[in-house]
């Protein structure tokens, strides 16, 4: 049934995200898989034990104890820096499949190992009573799900940077009969008490666990984008509400007071009508950021600050470059060095406050200069505070922030390279 | 070196240093989690119900040939179950936890408690018609009985599957129940055992009953299914969490952008006035001390600024400013409003104390004892306090019954910097108001 959910275009299947969550679950899946593969081998061993015809079901085994031993291999080769040049030469050959829809080693060789243990269960302990090959047979069937789950509920099935051949895709839908008829068709011809044949198709119709897994798996990862979109909204949303909840009414008992206070708190009231304007402005903001790509337009945010700097009785000038267009990434990061750099200014007591956004060649300078006091060493820039944030961003498009501090002023200059 | 309570605070932050509570714990809690596993209960709605109706026709098929209507009366609860629950599915949108439970219960607990009678009736149905398979069938053919038997399996493990996959039963948001994630884990096992202890005692042939074993294990598959369930959701939910931050992000950029120095300015502004209007000051400490809250709100797990923790926003934006370092420890689980309001006046003004007197280390603790909340903030010392602020503090706490007193250090205004550097410290203790806890 789940072979309905399997059969999906992989045009739609093949995603960014879905091919992530399954790369992040990988390693776990893998070893949680690994453990019941182990146990299945451990049944088989036990039963090949209890028979006379060891050499036949040692035989048949082996396959499915190399495949056992490979992926303990891989497991040492992938975790760590591998020694020695065949387990380098291994991880290589692991690495170069992962996220492709090939088979490697240890794949190749556990399926010849499941192929082994319904031969060895069906035809070499012969000797042994009939449940105990069907116990047998059941191991190697449980074997076979499990290595099928390992290929075919994996992210090469979802990673958007390739495409499988029909055949492939064919092949995962039909994943369970594959496995049933494998079972059947191997040991349905086996010496068997009659009645026991329907215990081998009991035993084979474990095999559509695989596409009801992969299934699962595919229903848990399909079509992720418009739930992140709906969670990108909701937190957008909530950080406005969350905000406008807790501050508005602060603000406006506290404008309130300020005019109940008269002239002495007349800055007080200003700043308070000037925050109160911010927040209103906070959601067309954000849309503005929805549809123009993230940031203010510049103008919106020198209006601002000169409007701020108004309420707190400073003196400000930006000058911004007539007809300057700037790409997303530099009107976002202009927009915060001029916010950081004259906010910064405003509040440390400087009357008088100049603004200038300019363009040097290929380079973007915003340039903050002001006459209030120098900055006193290990503050600006320390771990964690705006200044800090705002350097590294600068060090990564190549630029820097630099101060001059004098005696009459102080100069502050934020300068990295343009991405127009 | 000088003892002082903020060592205390220094200590116990090395296990319980602020971590934003999470509204969420485990991969398989949360109102994601739900929307996820909402998700895929409804694409495995088709795939069950089409299993569930092979496995109705196969055994209604094998009672017919019985003519024993008792045994295919019995089978219709689970006919009627399974056309009752054809299109039952979670709405993939998790329950509103905003709402009160006055407001939501009636209806929703209603439709909940509904939901859950029918669905353990849905698998005391099956266990009936996996009874019925067994023992109704002893006069049948082997291959027969194996089938029915076979097919009740199947009916009772997709059940029980589909319960265990369906959120609406074991709710992630906000948390599952233990008792839900525990029969969830034992879900298979505890159906093998159900239906062996069923099944084995009916007349069989010898050698008949290992076959039957071995059909009875089918509900096992319950146990893979589950495990990929929370395996995969656990990374998927992550994963969104992880690419949906970005919203989060860009909105508290421009939020803090357009008001940080505004709110700045206003509690500067507002300094002078403490005097003649304490309330007015009181206000701009809180503006300002709730913008930087909610920069907790960075964190996807948080749903709301105005938790407890939160306050420790306020304890960084603060020390970093003057490239100090802080710390706060938070031993209370609710802050009622007025609290929180005196919790922020009390940290601003001790804060600013000790970092004007050269403070590079702060540690501070909120806890409640014995009805009364005590705030204890404390820092390295390398100068003596800027105390200027704290007779206003004094006679704001004294309005609450509350008391300031020093802990800690000592007179000497001369201390080595680092580990030896006394701590200078105040604690703050009043009544606490209803509903902080």
């Amino acid at each position: 049934m789940s072979g309905i959910i399997l059969a999906q275009p992989q045009e739609l299947r093949r995603d960014r995200l879905a091919s992530l969550v399954l790369l992040r679950r990988l390693a776990t899946y893998t070893i949680r898989i690994g453990v019941e593969k182990l146990a299945m081998v451990a049944v088989a061993v036990a039963v090949t034990l209890a028979s006379d015809q060891r050499l036949l079901g040692w035989l048949a085994l082996l396959p499915a104890l190399i495949g056992t031993a490979l992926n303990l291999l891989a497991l040492v080769a992938t975790q760590g820096t591998p020694r020695g040049r065949l387990l380098r030469r291994y991880e290589t050959h692991l690495n170069s499949i992962e996220g492709r829809p090939q088979l490697n080693l240890p794949a190749f060789v556990e399926c010849l190992g499941a192929v082994g243990m319904i031969v060895a269960g069906a035809w070499a302990v012969t000797d042994l009573p009939d449940v105990w090959r069907l116990v047998y047979v059941a191991a190697g069937t449980a074997y076979a799900c499990l290595v099928s789950c390992s290929i075919f509920d994996d992210n090469a099935w979802y990673n958007p940077k390739v495409r499988s051949p029909t055949w492939q895709e064919v092949d995962r839908v039909l994943c369970g009969v594959q496995v049933c008829v494998l079972v059947l068709g191997v040991s349905w011809w086996a010496p068997w008490q009659p009645g026991e044949r329907i215990g081998l198709v009991v035993v084979a119709a474990i095999g559509f666990t695989v596409p009801l897994r992969a299934g699962a798996t595919q229903l848990l990862v399909a079509d992720l984008e418009p739930l992140v979109e709906a969670e990108r909204q909701r937190g957008t949303r909530l950080v406005i509400e969350e905000t406008s909840r807790e501050l508005l009414p602060i603000l406006t008992e506290l404008r309130q007071l300020a005019a109940e206070l008269g002239p002495d708190a007349a800055a007080v009231q200003r700043l308070a009508d000037s925050a109160l304007s911010g927040i209103a402005d906070i959601p067309n903001q954000v849309a503005h950021s929805a549809t123009q790509g993230d940031g203010q337009p510049l103008q919106v945010v020198a209006e601002r600050l000169s409007s701020l700097a108004r309420a707190a009785g400073r003196d400000l000038t930006v000058t911004l470059p007539p007809n300057l267009s700037l790409v997303d990434d530099d009107r976002r990061l202009a927009s915060q060095a001029m916010r950081d750099l004259a906010g910064n200014s405003i509040s440390a007591s400087a009357t008088r406050i100049y603004v200038e956004l300019r363009q040097i060649g290929p380079r973007l300078v915003v340039i903050v200069a002001d006459d209030g006091h120098p900055i006193p060493d290990g503050v600006w820039k320390s771990p964690g505070s705006s200044s800090a944030a705002l350097e590294a961003k600068l060090a990564a498009r190549g630029g820097s922030l630099s101060v001059e501090n004098s005696t009459l002023n102080k100069l502050v200059m934020a300068t990295w390279v343009s991405a127009g | 070196m000088t003892q002082h309570p903020a060592d205390h605070a220094v200590r116990s932050s090395r296990s319980s240093a602020f971590r934003p509570r999470p509204a969420i714990s485990g991969r398989l809690s949360g109102r994601l989690a739900y929307v996820v596993a909402s998700r895929q209960a409804g694409g495995l709605v088709a795939p069950a119900l089409t299993l569930r109706i092979i496995g109705l026709v196969v055994v209604l098929t094998v009672l017919l040939q019985l003519e024993a209507p008792f045994a295919v009366a019995a089978c219709l609860p689970a006919v009627a179950i399974c056309m009752l629950r054809a299109r039952s599915a979670p709405v993939p949108v998790a329950p509103d936890r905003t709402r009160s439970k006055a407001q939501s219960a009636p209806a929703a607990g209603r439709r909940r408690t509904r939901w859950i009678v029918i669905t353990w009736i849905d698998l005391l149905s099956t266990l009936i018609v996996v009874t019925l398979a067994a023992w109704t069938t002893a006069g049948l053919p082997a291959n027969s009985r194996y089938l029915a038997v076979g097919a009740a399996a199947m009916l009772h493990a997709v059940a029980a599957t589909r319960l265990c996959l369906d959120p609406r039963w074991y709710r992630p948001d906000p948390r599952p129940r233990r008792l839900s994630r525990r029969l969830r884990a034992l879900a298979g096992p505890l159906g093998v055992v159900a239906c062996l202890a069923l099944v084995l005692p009916a007349p069989w042939e010898p050698g008949e009953r290992t076959i039957v074993t071995f059909l009875l294990l089918l509900p096992l598959a319950n146990v893979a299914l589950t495990q990929d369930q929370d395996l995969t959701m656990g990374r998927v939910v992550q994963l969104i969490r992880t690419e949906a931050q970005d919203g989060r992000q860009a909105v508290l950029d421009e939020l803090h952008g357009t008001l940080s120095a505004n709110l700045r300015l206003l509690e500067q502004a507002a300094q002078p006035l403490r005097v003649t209007s304490p309330r007015l000051y009181e206000l701009a400490v809180g503006a300002n001390s709730t913008l930087r809250e909610t920069l907790s709100l960075a964190d996807p797990r948080l749903d709301s600024a105005a938790q407890p923790q939160t306050l420790n926003a306020l304890v960084r934006t603060l020390t970093m400013a003057v490239g100090a370092s802080g710390e706060l420890t938070i031993r209370l689980d609710r802050l009622a409003d007025a609290d929180r309001d005196l919790v922020r006046l009390v940290l601003n003004d001790l804060l600013a104390t000790l970092l004007a007197g050269g403070a590079n280390r702060v540690q501070a603790t909120v806890e409640l004892s014995q009805g009364s909340l005590g705030v204890t903030v404390a820092g390295d010392g390398h100068g003596r306090p800027v105390e200027h602020r704290l007779p206003p503090l004094r006679q704001r706490l004294a309005s609450v019954g509350g008391t300031l007193s020093h802990c800690g250090g000592s007179d000497d205004v001369t201390r080595r910097p680092g580990r030896d550097a006394a701590w200078h410290g105040y604690v703050v203790a009043w009544p606490a108001s209803p509903g902080t806890g």
